[in-house]
Protein backbone atom coordinates (compact mmCIF):
# COMPACT_ATOMS: atom_id res chain seq x y z
CA UNK A 1 0.00 0.00 0.00
CA UNK A 2 0.87 3.62 -0.57
CA UNK A 3 -0.52 7.17 0.10
CA UNK A 4 1.03 10.00 -2.08
CA UNK A 5 0.17 13.77 -0.99
CA UNK A 6 0.62 15.81 -4.17
CA UNK A 7 0.75 19.41 -4.14
CA UNK A 8 -1.92 19.69 -1.19
CA UNK A 9 -3.40 23.04 -0.18
CA UNK A 10 -5.89 23.56 2.09
CA UNK A 11 -8.26 26.65 2.53
CA UNK A 12 -10.83 27.66 4.29
CA UNK A 13 -12.19 30.81 3.16
CA UNK A 14 -9.42 33.23 2.90
CA UNK A 15 -7.22 31.40 5.57
CA UNK A 16 -4.59 28.62 4.41
CA UNK A 17 -4.15 26.06 6.60
CA UNK A 18 -1.79 23.93 4.53
CA UNK A 19 0.09 24.51 1.37
CA UNK A 20 1.95 22.80 -0.89
CA UNK A 21 2.11 19.18 0.80
CA UNK A 22 3.91 16.53 -0.91
CA UNK A 23 4.46 13.72 0.76
CA UNK A 24 4.44 9.66 0.46
CA UNK A 25 3.82 7.05 2.83
CA UNK A 26 4.76 3.36 2.29
CA UNK A 27 3.41 0.42 4.33
CA UNK A 28 5.55 -0.88 7.48
CA UNK A 29 6.31 2.60 8.75
CA UNK A 30 5.13 4.79 11.62
CA UNK A 31 4.58 7.95 10.25
CA UNK A 32 4.51 10.66 13.15
CA UNK A 33 3.11 14.99 12.94
CA UNK A 34 3.67 17.20 15.54
CA UNK A 35 2.47 20.74 15.73
CA UNK A 36 1.04 22.74 18.85
CA UNK A 37 -2.76 23.09 18.43
CA UNK A 38 -4.54 24.44 15.68
CA UNK A 39 -1.41 23.87 13.30
CA UNK A 40 -3.62 22.09 10.65
CA UNK A 41 -2.83 18.17 12.08
CA UNK A 42 -6.60 17.39 12.39
CA UNK A 43 -7.35 18.71 8.93
CA UNK A 44 -4.22 16.80 7.34
CA UNK A 45 -5.91 13.85 8.81
CA UNK A 46 -9.42 14.83 7.31
CA UNK A 47 -8.25 15.44 3.92
CA UNK A 48 -6.59 11.81 4.34
CA UNK A 49 -9.81 10.35 5.65
CA UNK A 50 -11.48 11.88 3.27
CA UNK A 51 -13.75 13.90 4.88
CA UNK A 52 -12.40 17.46 3.78
CA UNK A 53 -11.69 18.11 0.35
CA UNK A 54 -8.44 19.47 -0.93
CA UNK A 55 -8.69 23.36 -2.16
CA UNK A 56 -6.19 21.90 -4.68
CA UNK A 57 -3.71 18.70 -5.15
CA UNK A 58 -4.29 15.05 -4.62
CA UNK A 59 -4.44 12.42 -2.46
CA UNK A 60 -3.64 9.11 -4.32
CA UNK A 61 -4.07 5.53 -2.47
CA UNK A 62 -2.93 2.96 -4.70
CA UNK A 63 -2.43 5.25 -6.97
CA UNK A 64 -6.34 6.05 -6.93
CA UNK A 65 -7.02 9.91 -6.45
CA UNK A 66 -10.47 9.64 -3.83
CA UNK A 67 -10.51 12.74 -3.01
CA UNK A 68 -11.70 13.55 -6.94
CA UNK A 69 -15.04 11.47 -6.09
CA UNK A 70 -17.30 10.97 -2.24
CA UNK A 71 -15.88 7.99 -1.98
CA UNK A 72 -13.64 7.49 1.54
CA UNK A 73 -10.22 5.61 1.44
CA UNK A 74 -10.93 1.96 1.72
CA UNK A 75 -9.09 -0.04 4.34
CA UNK A 76 -8.60 2.48 6.81
CA UNK A 77 -10.04 3.17 9.91
CA UNK A 78 -8.79 6.35 12.37
CA UNK A 79 -9.21 7.64 15.53
CA UNK A 80 -9.63 11.13 15.32
CA UNK A 81 -9.73 14.07 18.71
CA UNK A 82 -11.89 12.19 20.65
CA UNK A 83 -13.28 8.37 21.00
CA UNK A 84 -17.07 8.41 20.37
CA UNK A 85 -18.75 5.46 21.55
CA UNK A 86 -22.18 5.13 23.37
CA UNK A 87 -22.59 5.50 27.18
CA UNK A 88 -25.37 2.70 27.98
CA UNK A 89 -23.37 0.39 25.71
CA UNK A 90 -20.64 -1.95 27.33
CA UNK A 91 -17.05 -1.77 25.57
CA UNK A 92 -17.56 -4.94 23.78
CA UNK A 93 -21.16 -4.12 23.09
CA UNK A 94 -20.06 -0.84 21.29
CA UNK A 95 -17.32 -2.43 18.97
CA UNK A 96 -19.57 -5.04 18.18
CA UNK A 97 -22.40 -2.66 17.01
CA UNK A 98 -19.43 -0.71 14.85
CA UNK A 99 -18.66 -3.81 13.68
CA UNK A 100 -22.05 -4.70 11.96
CA UNK A 101 -22.25 -1.71 9.81
CA UNK A 102 -19.46 -4.41 7.76
CA UNK A 103 -19.90 -7.46 9.08
CA UNK A 104 -16.67 -8.07 7.84
CA UNK A 105 -15.67 -9.77 11.68
CA UNK A 106 -17.43 -11.83 14.61
CA UNK A 107 -17.25 -11.99 18.31
CA UNK A 108 -13.63 -13.56 18.21
CA UNK A 109 -11.79 -10.62 16.25
CA UNK A 110 -13.09 -8.38 18.67
CA UNK A 111 -12.63 -9.96 21.97
CA UNK A 112 -8.58 -10.86 20.40
CA UNK A 113 -8.40 -6.91 19.80
CA UNK A 114 -10.14 -6.14 23.52
CA UNK A 115 -7.04 -8.59 25.02
CA UNK A 116 -4.36 -7.05 23.04
CA UNK A 117 -5.30 -3.48 24.36
CA UNK A 118 -5.61 -5.16 27.76
CA UNK A 119 -9.67 -4.64 27.81
CA UNK A 120 -11.23 -7.27 27.90
CA UNK A 121 -11.70 -8.23 31.39
CA UNK A 122 -13.31 -4.99 31.58
CA UNK A 123 -15.55 -5.86 27.82
CA UNK A 124 -18.71 -5.97 29.69
CA UNK A 125 -18.85 -2.50 31.77
CA UNK A 126 -20.73 0.13 30.62
CA UNK A 127 -19.09 2.72 28.18
CA UNK A 128 -19.76 5.12 30.89
CA UNK A 129 -18.21 4.05 33.42
CA UNK A 130 -14.84 3.42 31.75
CA UNK A 131 -11.79 5.85 32.27
CA UNK A 132 -10.45 8.37 30.31
CA UNK A 133 -7.50 6.25 29.89
CA UNK A 134 -9.90 3.29 28.94
CA UNK A 135 -12.12 5.24 26.56
CA UNK A 136 -8.85 6.12 25.00
CA UNK A 137 -8.11 2.35 24.16
CA UNK A 138 -11.33 1.33 23.52
CA UNK A 139 -11.24 3.92 20.95
CA UNK A 140 -7.66 2.56 19.42
CA UNK A 141 -9.39 -0.98 19.82
CA UNK A 142 -12.39 -0.15 16.88
CA UNK A 143 -9.26 1.20 14.80
CA UNK A 144 -7.56 -2.45 14.84
CA UNK A 145 -10.55 -4.39 15.18
CA UNK A 146 -11.09 -4.90 11.39
CA UNK A 147 -7.19 -5.01 10.60
CA UNK A 148 -7.14 -2.27 7.85
CA UNK A 149 -4.54 -1.39 6.18
CA UNK A 150 -3.72 2.16 6.64
CA UNK A 151 -4.63 3.63 10.55
CA UNK A 152 -4.94 6.88 11.73
CA UNK A 153 -4.42 8.55 14.87
CA UNK A 154 -5.15 12.20 16.13
CA UNK A 155 -3.65 12.57 20.00
CA UNK A 156 -3.92 8.56 20.61
CA UNK A 157 -2.15 9.24 24.29
CA UNK A 158 -4.43 12.01 25.41
CA UNK A 159 -5.58 11.76 29.11
CA UNK A 160 -3.75 7.89 29.57
CA UNK A 161 -1.72 7.43 32.14
CA UNK A 162 2.47 6.13 31.33
CA UNK A 163 1.37 2.67 31.60
CA UNK A 164 -0.97 2.60 28.80
CA UNK A 165 0.72 5.37 26.58
CA UNK A 166 3.78 2.32 26.70
CA UNK A 167 1.17 -0.64 25.83
CA UNK A 168 -0.71 1.75 23.08
CA UNK A 169 3.20 2.27 21.48
CA UNK A 170 4.12 -1.73 21.92
CA UNK A 171 0.44 -2.47 19.77
CA UNK A 172 1.48 -0.34 16.75
CA UNK A 173 4.85 -1.66 17.18
CA UNK A 174 3.14 -4.62 16.56
CA UNK A 175 1.17 -3.42 13.96
CA UNK A 176 3.70 -1.51 12.10
CA UNK A 177 5.42 -5.33 11.71
CA UNK A 178 1.94 -6.42 9.51
CA UNK A 179 2.95 -4.23 6.66
CA UNK A 180 0.76 -1.20 7.67
CA UNK A 181 0.91 2.76 7.14
CA UNK A 182 0.25 3.89 10.45
CA UNK A 183 -0.34 7.79 11.15
CA UNK A 184 -0.05 9.62 14.80
CA UNK A 185 -0.41 13.12 15.30
CA UNK A 186 0.29 14.71 18.37
CA UNK A 187 0.69 18.16 19.62
CA UNK A 188 3.37 16.28 22.61
CA UNK A 189 6.56 15.90 20.25
CA UNK A 190 7.66 13.19 22.84
CA UNK A 191 5.01 11.35 22.36
CA UNK A 192 5.65 10.57 19.14
CA UNK A 193 9.75 10.72 18.80
CA UNK A 194 10.14 7.37 19.97
CA UNK A 195 7.44 5.73 18.19
CA UNK A 196 7.94 7.27 14.66
CA UNK A 197 10.19 5.96 11.96
CA UNK A 198 9.99 10.01 10.39
CA UNK A 199 8.18 12.48 12.00
CA UNK A 200 7.29 15.65 10.59
CA UNK A 201 6.16 19.12 12.23
CA UNK A 202 3.60 21.86 10.94
CA UNK A 203 4.57 25.44 10.84
CA UNK A 204 2.60 28.00 9.17
CA UNK A 205 0.79 25.90 7.03
CA UNK A 206 3.84 23.69 5.79
CA UNK A 207 5.00 20.55 6.55
CA UNK A 208 8.57 19.53 7.30
CA UNK A 209 10.84 16.56 8.05
CA UNK A 210 12.25 16.59 11.04
CA UNK A 211 13.31 13.05 12.08
CA UNK A 212 14.23 10.24 10.29
CA UNK A 213 15.05 6.69 12.22
CA UNK B 1 -28.72 0.14 9.93
CA UNK B 2 -28.71 -0.83 13.75
CA UNK B 3 -25.62 0.81 14.53
CA UNK B 4 -27.35 4.20 13.36
CA UNK B 5 -30.73 3.33 15.10
CA UNK B 6 -29.18 2.56 18.08
CA UNK B 7 -26.68 5.98 17.95
CA UNK B 8 -29.86 8.31 16.95
CA UNK B 9 -31.69 6.60 20.09
CA UNK B 10 -28.89 6.98 22.36
CA UNK B 11 -28.75 10.42 21.32
CA UNK B 12 -31.97 11.07 22.05
CA UNK B 13 -32.56 9.22 25.72
CA UNK B 14 -29.17 11.63 26.54
CA UNK B 15 -29.53 14.95 25.57
CA UNK B 16 -32.93 15.42 23.97
CA UNK B 17 -35.03 13.92 26.73
CA UNK B 18 -36.55 17.13 27.79
CA UNK B 19 -37.78 18.05 24.33
CA UNK B 20 -39.31 14.40 24.41
CA UNK B 21 -41.41 15.28 27.51
CA UNK B 22 -42.60 18.00 26.38
CA UNK B 23 -43.33 16.14 22.96
CA UNK B 24 -45.23 14.14 25.52
CA UNK B 25 -46.85 15.61 28.05
CA UNK B 26 -47.52 19.07 27.11
CA UNK B 27 -50.36 18.12 24.54
CA UNK B 28 -51.63 16.10 27.57
CA UNK B 29 -51.34 19.74 29.32
CA UNK B 30 -53.05 21.74 26.46
CA UNK B 31 -55.86 19.11 26.29
CA UNK B 32 -56.81 19.76 29.89
CA UNK B 33 -56.74 23.36 29.71
CA UNK B 34 -58.66 23.21 26.68
CA UNK B 35 -61.17 20.42 26.89
CA UNK B 36 -64.47 21.27 26.40
CA UNK B 37 -67.23 19.10 27.26
CA UNK B 38 -69.34 17.01 25.19
CA UNK B 39 -66.30 16.51 23.03
CA UNK B 40 -64.81 13.21 21.02
CA UNK B 41 -61.59 11.48 20.92
CA UNK B 42 -60.81 13.03 17.45
CA UNK B 43 -61.43 16.16 19.06
CA UNK B 44 -58.93 15.90 21.95
CA UNK B 45 -56.17 14.53 19.54
CA UNK B 46 -56.63 17.89 17.47
CA UNK B 47 -56.76 19.97 19.87
CA UNK B 48 -53.62 18.53 21.77
CA UNK B 49 -51.56 18.27 18.63
CA UNK B 50 -53.26 21.72 16.97
CA UNK B 51 -53.96 19.83 14.13
CA UNK B 52 -57.09 21.79 13.60
CA UNK B 53 -55.21 25.26 14.07
CA UNK B 54 -56.94 28.04 11.89
CA UNK B 55 -55.22 30.99 12.16
CA UNK B 56 -57.16 32.47 14.89
CA UNK B 57 -54.64 34.07 17.48
CA UNK B 58 -57.35 34.00 20.46
CA UNK B 59 -56.54 30.33 20.22
CA UNK B 60 -52.94 31.24 21.00
CA UNK B 61 -52.96 28.25 22.80
CA UNK B 62 -53.94 25.52 19.72
CA UNK B 63 -51.22 27.90 17.66
CA UNK B 64 -48.65 27.18 20.25
CA UNK B 65 -49.18 23.76 20.69
CA UNK B 66 -49.17 23.38 16.90
CA UNK B 67 -46.00 25.13 16.12
CA UNK B 68 -44.07 23.10 19.29
CA UNK B 69 -45.44 20.00 17.43
CA UNK B 70 -43.95 21.26 14.20
CA UNK B 71 -40.86 22.85 15.12
CA UNK B 72 -39.45 20.20 17.11
CA UNK B 73 -39.60 17.19 14.64
CA UNK B 74 -38.34 19.57 12.15
CA UNK B 75 -35.58 20.49 14.74
CA UNK B 76 -34.71 16.80 15.31
CA UNK B 77 -34.16 15.81 11.56
CA UNK B 78 -31.70 18.87 11.43
CA UNK B 79 -30.02 17.45 14.50
CA UNK B 80 -29.27 14.12 13.94
CA UNK B 81 -27.52 14.84 10.78
CA UNK B 82 -25.69 17.19 11.96
CA UNK B 83 -24.41 15.19 14.97
CA UNK B 84 -23.21 12.78 12.84
CA UNK B 85 -21.27 14.99 10.59
CA UNK B 86 -20.42 16.64 13.82
CA UNK B 87 -19.22 13.37 15.72
CA UNK B 88 -19.27 10.26 13.95
CA UNK B 89 -17.43 11.07 10.62
CA UNK B 90 -14.73 8.30 11.37
CA UNK B 91 -16.82 6.06 13.00
CA UNK B 92 -19.50 5.89 9.72
CA UNK B 93 -17.96 7.16 6.39
CA UNK B 94 -14.69 5.12 6.78
CA UNK B 95 -16.77 1.39 7.13
CA UNK B 96 -20.10 2.24 4.67
CA UNK B 97 -20.26 4.91 1.60
CA UNK B 98 -22.31 8.22 1.52
CA UNK B 99 -25.32 6.55 -0.11
CA UNK B 100 -25.90 3.58 2.22
CA UNK B 101 -25.12 6.37 4.91
CA UNK B 102 -27.91 8.19 3.83
CA UNK B 103 -30.27 4.94 3.51
CA UNK B 104 -29.56 3.74 6.83
CA UNK B 105 -30.51 7.09 8.42
CA UNK B 106 -33.85 8.12 6.15
CA UNK B 107 -34.79 4.49 8.22
CA UNK B 108 -33.56 4.93 11.50
CA UNK B 109 -34.95 8.75 11.60
CA UNK B 110 -38.40 7.09 10.15
CA UNK B 111 -38.71 4.38 13.40
CA UNK B 112 -37.87 6.87 15.69
CA UNK B 113 -40.22 9.80 14.44
CA UNK B 114 -43.00 7.26 14.08
CA UNK B 115 -42.52 5.73 17.44
CA UNK B 116 -42.21 9.13 19.12
CA UNK B 117 -45.03 10.19 17.28
CA UNK B 118 -46.72 6.50 18.23
CA UNK B 119 -45.79 7.28 21.90
CA UNK B 120 -47.24 10.95 21.59
CA UNK B 121 -50.81 9.67 20.51
CA UNK B 122 -50.83 6.87 22.96
CA UNK B 123 -50.58 9.47 25.88
CA UNK B 124 -53.29 11.03 24.54
CA UNK B 125 -55.57 8.47 24.18
CA UNK B 126 -55.06 7.60 27.58
CA UNK B 127 -55.19 10.87 28.93
CA UNK B 128 -58.48 11.32 27.91
CA UNK B 129 -59.83 8.07 28.80
CA UNK B 130 -58.83 8.66 32.57
CA UNK B 131 -59.94 12.64 31.57
CA UNK B 132 -63.47 11.60 30.39
CA UNK B 133 -63.90 8.09 31.21
CA UNK B 134 -65.00 7.53 27.88
CA UNK B 135 -63.54 8.09 24.81
CA UNK B 136 -63.77 5.77 21.48
CA UNK B 137 -61.20 4.69 18.64
CA UNK B 138 -62.24 4.90 15.00
CA UNK B 139 -60.86 4.72 11.66
CA UNK B 140 -60.79 8.79 12.04
CA UNK B 141 -57.90 8.93 14.83
CA UNK B 142 -55.85 6.63 11.94
CA UNK B 143 -56.47 9.22 9.91
CA UNK B 144 -55.13 11.87 11.83
CA UNK B 145 -52.27 10.09 12.54
CA UNK B 146 -50.92 9.14 9.26
CA UNK B 147 -52.04 12.94 7.96
CA UNK B 148 -50.11 14.50 10.95
CA UNK B 149 -47.20 11.77 10.28
CA UNK B 150 -47.01 12.51 6.62
CA UNK B 151 -47.43 16.88 6.42
CA UNK B 152 -44.89 16.67 9.38
CA UNK B 153 -42.50 14.65 7.32
CA UNK B 154 -42.87 16.87 4.44
CA UNK B 155 -42.23 19.86 6.24
CA UNK B 156 -38.99 17.95 7.56
CA UNK B 157 -38.06 16.71 3.97
CA UNK B 158 -38.09 20.65 2.94
CA UNK B 159 -36.31 21.66 6.16
CA UNK B 160 -33.57 19.19 4.95
CA UNK B 161 -33.28 20.30 2.00
CA UNK B 162 -32.58 23.90 2.44
CA UNK B 163 -30.08 22.52 4.99
CA UNK B 164 -28.23 20.87 2.71
CA UNK B 165 -28.44 23.71 -0.15
CA UNK B 166 -27.44 26.30 3.12
CA UNK B 167 -24.37 24.54 3.82
CA UNK B 168 -23.30 24.37 0.28
CA UNK B 169 -23.81 27.45 -0.81
CA UNK B 170 -22.66 31.17 -0.67
CA UNK B 171 -25.48 33.38 -0.03
CA UNK B 172 -26.81 31.24 3.09
CA UNK B 173 -28.80 34.79 4.34
CA UNK B 174 -30.72 35.00 1.58
CA UNK B 175 -32.30 31.08 1.77
CA UNK B 176 -32.84 31.53 4.79
CA UNK B 177 -35.54 34.63 3.67
CA UNK B 178 -36.76 32.01 1.49
CA UNK B 179 -37.06 28.82 3.60
CA UNK B 180 -38.77 31.84 6.19
CA UNK B 181 -41.51 32.25 3.75
CA UNK B 182 -41.53 29.05 2.82
CA UNK B 183 -42.61 27.42 5.86
CA UNK B 184 -44.85 31.13 6.49
CA UNK B 185 -46.76 29.55 3.85
CA UNK B 186 -46.48 25.72 4.60
CA UNK B 187 -46.80 25.51 8.22
CA UNK B 188 -50.64 27.54 8.80
CA UNK B 189 -52.51 24.66 8.05
CA UNK B 190 -55.59 22.70 9.32
CA UNK B 191 -53.91 18.85 9.10
CA UNK B 192 -57.26 17.29 9.88
CA UNK B 193 -58.44 18.31 6.41
CA UNK B 194 -54.59 17.30 5.24
CA UNK B 195 -56.53 13.79 4.98
CA UNK B 196 -57.78 14.47 1.55
CA UNK B 197 -54.74 14.92 0.00
CA UNK B 198 -52.42 12.30 1.47
CA UNK B 199 -50.87 10.69 -1.86
CA UNK B 200 -49.76 13.87 -3.17
CA UNK B 201 -48.43 14.80 -0.11
CA UNK B 202 -46.80 11.44 0.07
CA UNK B 203 -45.63 11.73 -3.59
CA UNK B 204 -43.92 15.32 -2.86
CA UNK B 205 -42.12 13.64 -0.08
CA UNK B 206 -40.45 11.26 -2.63
CA UNK B 207 -40.00 13.96 -5.15
CA UNK B 208 -38.05 15.77 -1.84
CA UNK B 209 -36.36 13.30 -0.70
CA UNK B 210 -35.03 11.89 -3.99
CA UNK B 211 -33.64 15.53 -4.31
CA UNK B 212 -31.89 15.05 -0.97
CA UNK B 213 -30.45 11.67 -2.39
CA UNK B 214 -28.67 13.39 -5.29
CA UNK B 215 -27.36 16.26 -3.99
CA UNK B 216 -25.62 14.37 -0.97
CA UNK B 217 -24.32 12.23 -2.90
CA UNK B 218 -22.44 14.18 -5.15
CA UNK B 219 -22.08 17.06 -2.23
CA UNK B 220 -21.04 14.86 0.86
CA UNK B 221 -17.89 16.07 1.50
CA UNK B 222 -18.45 19.38 1.27
CA UNK B 223 -21.73 19.02 3.65
CA UNK B 224 -18.85 17.56 6.13
CA UNK B 225 -16.73 20.39 6.22
CA UNK B 226 -19.74 23.31 6.41
CA UNK B 227 -21.64 21.67 9.14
Amino acid sequence: MKLEIKNLEKKFGKNTILKDVNLTFTDGKIYGFVGRNGSGKSVFLKLICGFYTPTSGEILLDGVNYTLSNAFPENTRALIEKPKFLPDLTGYENLELLASLQNKIGQKEIEETLKKLNLFEEKDKKYSKYSLGMKQKLGIAQVLMEDPQLMIFDEPFNGVENETAANIRELLLQEKKKKKIILIASHIKEDITSLADVVYEFDGGKIQEITKK
Amino acid sequence: MKYILYKDFSYFIHNRKFILFLIWLVPLLTVFLYLPSNTTTLYVLQVGLGSILEIQFENILLLLMYLFNVFSFIYFIIELFSNDFDEYLENIFLRIDATTYLRKKTLSFLILYFGVKIIQYAFLLTFEFVLTSSGSLDWNILLLFVSDFIYILFLQTIVLLVYFVYLLSKKKMSLLVVLALLLGVLIPKNVWNLRHDLIVLSLIVLLIYSVIYLLFRKNVKCLMENV
